[in-house]
């Protein structure tokens, strides 16, 4: 059974309204990484999110739920699992650059940002898997966004490689691009 | 083979001919001749193999000479003479006998000519273009596969694999002979142009790996192979020039291979303390190579004549060709990134940049920003057409501004000396005045940003989503992937540079002038988060260190320290302030 897709429109509505003091986002469903007009939208939304937190970082609250990895039998599964990966990846980063995600050695207590991100396994990684419908809450405390924030199955990705902090390695050393594979 | 050895053959044919003819016709006759003259081929042409072909090699492979020297064909026709000279009745010839007689001849002319073509192939020019044309023949053969997870062409493995060779037992010659023939071969493939120019690559890049990596240590390899492949790669380009895809990024790539040859091998005798006599080659072709480049692109190079069959006659003419280009330019801290500015410059605008940036305070991306936002611009005019590119990525000084985070990631580590023998190149001078003009280049007459927030906006979006799926960067990075694997080294989104994102936007909001008021920056800097700041602390007390004297402390200094120092640091940029003229 293939989930029905989510209702775009809630989240294009918060690419032109002002954003809440609270936001959370469920966007669990295939078309975040599968489908060009969803992937437009949700790279908008990203942004305006980080743009606004590295502005304004202590006037909104941010929890959001997305996949920890695609089904195993989602069509064109290479291109959705890079998508699905790049975008997963882009957003620690942005936590990390907002000071919202710990890495030994830098200061955080300070940050003013309170953002975060956990991700949710889907039961035997297929299609079929049920998943909580997508969604757009305005209070972090939400009883339909609490149960899927503290699902068991929601975990929290802390593994940040430092690399996403201080840019790629090789650009401090160019010569150790020479022992990368092509 | 020449008017000599034709007559020398046509004379033994003849003989040949007509001893065949007039002699018996008997069976045992005919076994003897036929055998006779299958023998003889056969030890002459063992002979000439064993010294032609080395079977280790295999380039050529012996299969390929074989086929040359229509071997095979001598070997099917010889053997079928000897089969039917064995069935000749024994006293009295027939037709039989007359048949063997004729293939038996037939069987030593093919032989003969095998042998001399084998001798051709074995040694000088047409060894050469023998070999260039079974590359050739193989680069059209994969041009023309449908499939392009299929494996490469076996003649292009073999080619690759002789070359490895060649290099890992230090061959120059070999190494040096591979390389001309895969020049004669490319120049000779215009209806498989984007293949050859894409082997071209590969073996360029293989060649720059190898000698960084020690596999080969003469100088000539950096100093002279190198740049010679990257002349022939901008000659196929330019003659190819209108077709599908883009040239640009042909020559973008290669560019920027150049670059980061430069600045590994200057990592690496720094920290290495490798042997110097290679990348000091390295250094001095990647250099020259460069230039040459830039004199292909720039439409009106200074002092240079371009002769009417050139095929960059007119230079790069497309603006967004161009940026694709300058972008590639600009990366690793490459030779002669500010000249390709002039070169952009007549590009965008059709007309050129008549100050010297950094001097009486001219700025050629203010000069080109001007030309751009001018009022009535012909709409099909390169200033037009460059606009309408520009602002689907966020306009020129966003663009510019991504450009010059991504040249600031990889400048030089100044903390440390130049080695000894490498300090030719422009971009290691120790000079601070030297290093305030390069920044200079990347900014603008009057700050980009006038408020501290509206500098946080721009880093917003330098670092986040935006400019991977809307800036310059994404848009680059997409087109350069159609490279596939010749991409390297890999192309890093400006997104992955936060450092270098904080310091350009920096300089871009400091006021250029050290007597203005400048505390729209503090209030940036202050405003920044701890990781973006740690992150352009960190990179700004490696690029800028001794330009102006601040004491700096390990990457993990504490906030008000980081920001303390990155403050002082950024006061380098005043030190090549000019008096506007």
């Amino acid at each position: 059974m293939t989930l029905p897709p989510p209702g775009l429109d809630k989240f294009e509505r918060l690419l032109v309204e002002p954003l809440p003091a609270e936001l959370c986002l469920i966007q669990l469903a295939d078309p975040w990484f599968t489908d060009a007009r969803y992937i437009a939208v949700r790279n908008l939304l990203d942004q305006r999110i980080y743009e606004h937190l590295v502005v304004n970082p202590a006037s909104m609250r941010v929890r959001r739920v997305v996949l920890y990895d695609i089904p195993s039998d989602c069509e064109r599964h290479a291109d959705a699992n890079a998508e699905h990966s790049g975008w997963i990846t882009a957003l620690v980063r942005q936590l990390l650059y907002l000071d919202a995600a710990p890495t030994p050695g830098v200061e955080t207590a300070s940050s003013q940002v309170d953002a975060q991100l956990r991700q949710y396994i889907l039961g035997r990684g297929r299609q079929g898997a049920s998943r909580p419908p997508d969604g757009v809450f305005f209070d972090v405390e939400s009883e339909r966004f609490e149960r899927v924030w503290t699902s068991p199955t929601t975990i929290q990705n802390n593994l940040v490689p430092s690399e996403l902090l201080s840019g790629p390695w090789q650009d401090r050393d160019a010569s150790r691009y020479l022992w990368e594979d092509r | 083979m020449n008017k000599r050895h034709a007559a020398a053959a046509s004379v033994s044919t003849a003989v040949l001919a007509v001893g065949v003819l007039v002699g018996p016709r008997t069976g045992s006759g005919s076994l003897t001749v036929t055998l006779g003259l299958f023998a003889a081929i056969l030890t002459a042409l063992t002979i000439v193999l064993t010294f032609t072909v080395d079977t280790n090699a295999r380039w050529p492979s012996l299969r390929a000479v074989a086929s040359e020297g229509l071997l095979e064909v001598w070997f099917g026709v010889s053997i079928t003479s000897v089969g039917l000279a064995a069935f000749v009745p024994q006293d009295d010839g027939n037709a039989l006998a007359d048949g063997s007689m004729a293939l038996a001849l037939w069987g030593a002319v093919l032989g003969t000519y095998g042998i001399v073509r084998v001798l051709q192939i074995s040694s000088g020019a047409a060894r050469r273009a023998y070999l260039a044309k079974q590359l050739r023949d193989a680069v059209w053969h994969e041009h023309r596969k449908t499939d392009s997870a299929q494996a490469p062409h076996d003649t292009i493995g073999i080619y690759l694999d002789a070359f490895e060779r060649g290099l890992d037992s230090n061959d120059v010659p070999a190494v040096r002979e591979r390389v001309a023939e895969l020049l004669d071969a490319a120049s000779d493939a215009q209806d498989a142009a984007e293949t050859a120019i894409q082997l071209e690559l590969t073996v360029l890049e293989t060649l720059v790996r190898s000698l960084l990596r020690g596999r080969t240590d003469a100088s000539v390899i950096g100093a002279g192979v190198i740049p010679e492949i990257a002349a022939s790669v901008t000659r196929h380009v330019g003659a190819r020039a209108g077709t599908a895809a883009s040239p640009a990024i042909y020559l973008g790539q290669t560019s920027r291979l150049l670059a980061w040859m430069s600045s590994a091998a200057y990592a690496l005798a720094l920290r290495d303390g490798a042997e110097t006599r290679s990348l000091r080659g390295a250094m001095a072709g990647a250099s020259k190579a460069r230039r040459e480049i830039l004199v292909a692109v720039d439409p009106d190079p200074p002092g240079r004549y371009i002769p009417d069959d050139d095929p960059w006659k007119h230079g790069m003419t497309d603006p967004v060709e161009a940026v694709l280009w300058w972008w590639a330019f600009c990366e690793f801290n490459g030779a002669h990134d500010g000249s390709a500015f002039y070169a952009v410059a007549e590009i965008l605008t059709g007309e050129k940049f008549y100050g010297t940036f950094g001097w009486g305070n001219r700025f050629v991306l203010s000069a080109i920003d001007d030309r751009l936002e001018a009022p009535d611009l012909p709409a099909d005019g390169p200033a037009a057409k460059s606009k309408r590119f520009f602002d689907t990525v966020g306009g020129f000084k966003f663009a510019t501004l991504e450009l010059f985070a991504t040249s600031l990631a990889t400048w030089r580590d100044r903390r440390f000396p130049v080695p000894d023998g490498l300090e030719q190149n422009w971009s290691y001078w120790q000079d601070p005045q030297r290093l305030a003009r390069r920044a200079r280049l990347y900014c603008l007459r009057e700050p980009q940003f006038a408020t501290a927030e509206e500098a946080l906006h721009a880093v917003a979006r330098l670092t986040g989503p935006w400019s991977q799926h809307s800036g310059l960067s994404g848009f680059v990075t997409a087109r350069y992937a159609a490279l596939g694997s010749n991409v390297l080294p890999a192309m890093v989104p400006v997104a992955h540079r936060p450092g270098a994102c904080v310091l350009a936007t920096a300089l871009r909001l400091a006021p250029l002038d050290e007597h203005s008021p400048d505390g729209e920056l503090a209030d940036f800097l202050t405003a920044l988060p701890n990781r973006l700041l740690a992150a352009a602390h960190a990179l700004a007390t490696e690029v800028f260190a001794d330009a102006v004297e601040v004491v700096t402390t390990d990457p993990l200094a504490s906030r008000d320290r980081q920001l303390t120092e990155l403050w002082d640091l950024l006061r380098f940029v005043h030190l090549d302030a000019q008096i506007a003229s």
